[in-house]
């Protein structure tokens, strides 16, 4: 293989890449098309709606948390003795149930994530022209994409 | 397999189609939809989104079809819609999360397959991979399917030293990725030499 590869070279050999491509055929026919389109559309209000509720559980839970957070400021706590006590309680303030349910969300996904890409891994071997390969792929996407959204809420309630 | 860019329509199957006959509407999807995944495929690689792309593009094409008036060939125009579609993906936050998480996890961006078996090119297909979206993107519009600088600028809507610094980055990337096995090869050789 040549060391220096002029411009020219470069794009000869794209346009050869190119023309050796393998025909390759979508997983879907004309009336799957349209079925198909039917199905993300349901699929994204779905996950909208899912998302809507995401943020609303957020919200509240950090408008409950900072109420908490308020109702137990140790100047309102009587008792000498437990001051130190609810100082450290409050110095540790942070909202944990959405913490942990966010940690809980991205571990089950990337649990999800790995069993998939293992299935699929099976299915490229055995089957790899089969819908089988498609169907996972696709599943995968989505649960990347829910993945994203999970991350995204958690950047975002981090810095809230 | 048929380039995008080449397939031609004659004006009865497509008034036909512009109709709503089902039949050549049928006939447009059969003759367009291969070659159309495979441009995506190209530009997009994560094949699963290639195929939502193929589908966004194809159903754009249908609701649009009245809007072709001929003057381009029919494949140019299709083309025209795909790459449109890509690079809205490549814009989405989504995308790009989904990029780097693939990125992060080394899955789910498989070289394109090919038919040749020759290393050259399998090489090349892999440096490919390796290339960002949007550099992939100008790197094959501009070499493979000979769009100009004002034509890629245009639709990325950048101004044309864009296109021309990501060409660059582009090739000196490719360059660097397939002279490095040749590199090391000769720094081995060379060793193996000192050694005796």
């Amino acid at each position: 293989m040549d060391i220096e590869m002029t411009q020219q070279d470069l794009a000869a050999r794209l346009k050869r890449l190119d023309a050796s491509a393998q025909p390759m055929s979508p997983s879907f026919g004309y009336d799957a098309m349209f079925a198909r389109r039917e199905q993300r559309e349901t699929a994204a209000r779905r996950r909208t709606h899912a998302a809507s509720a995401t943020a609303t559980m957020l919200v509240v839970a950090l408008v409950g948390a900072s109420i908490w957070r308020i109702d137990a400021r140790p100047d309102e706590v009587a008792p000498t003795a437990t001051v130190g006590a609810a100082n450290a309680s409050v110095s540790n303030g942070e909202p944990r149930l959405v913490r942990a349910d966010t940690y809980l969300a991205v571990a089950a996904l990337e649990d999800h994530i790995a069993s998939v890409d293992d299935a699929l891994s099976v299915a490229r071997a055995y089957a790899p022209r089969g819908g089988e390969v498609a169907r996972l792929e696709h599943m995968r996407a989505e649960l990347m994409d829910s993945y994203a959204q999970v991350r995204y809420a958690q950047m975002v309630s981090a810095n809230f | 397999m048929q380039k995008l860019a080449d397939i031609t329509v004659s004006s009865e199957e497509l008034a036909a189609a512009q109709a709503g006959d089902a039949v050549a509407r049928r006939a447009l999807f059969d003759k367009i939809a291969s070659p159309t995944l495979a441009i995506i495929r190209r530009l997009v690689r994560h094949s699963a989104t290639a195929e939502d792309l193929t589908q966004d593009t194809l159903i754009a094409m249908y609701e649009h079809l009245g809007d072709f008036r001929g003057e381009a060939p029919f494949g140019i125009w299709v083309r025209s819609i795909a790459v449109s579609r890509c690079l809205m993906a490549f814009r989405s936050p989504w995308h790009r999360a989904r990029v780097a998480l693939d990125g992060w996890l080394e899955s789910g961006l498989a070289p394109v397959e090919s038919d040749a078996r020759s290393s050259d090119l399998i090489d090349l297909d892999r440096a490919l991979t390796k290339l960002s979206p949007i550099t992939r993107t100008v790197v094959w519009l501009y070499d493979v399917e000979g769009w100009t600088h004002e034509e890629i600028a245009k639709s990325f809507d950048r101004t044309v030293s864009f296109s021309k610094s990501q060409l660059a980055r582009g090739h000196a990337r490719l360059r660097n990725d397939l002279a490095a096995p040749a590199t090391l090869a000769v720094a081995a050789l060379g060793s193996e030499l000192d050694g005796h």
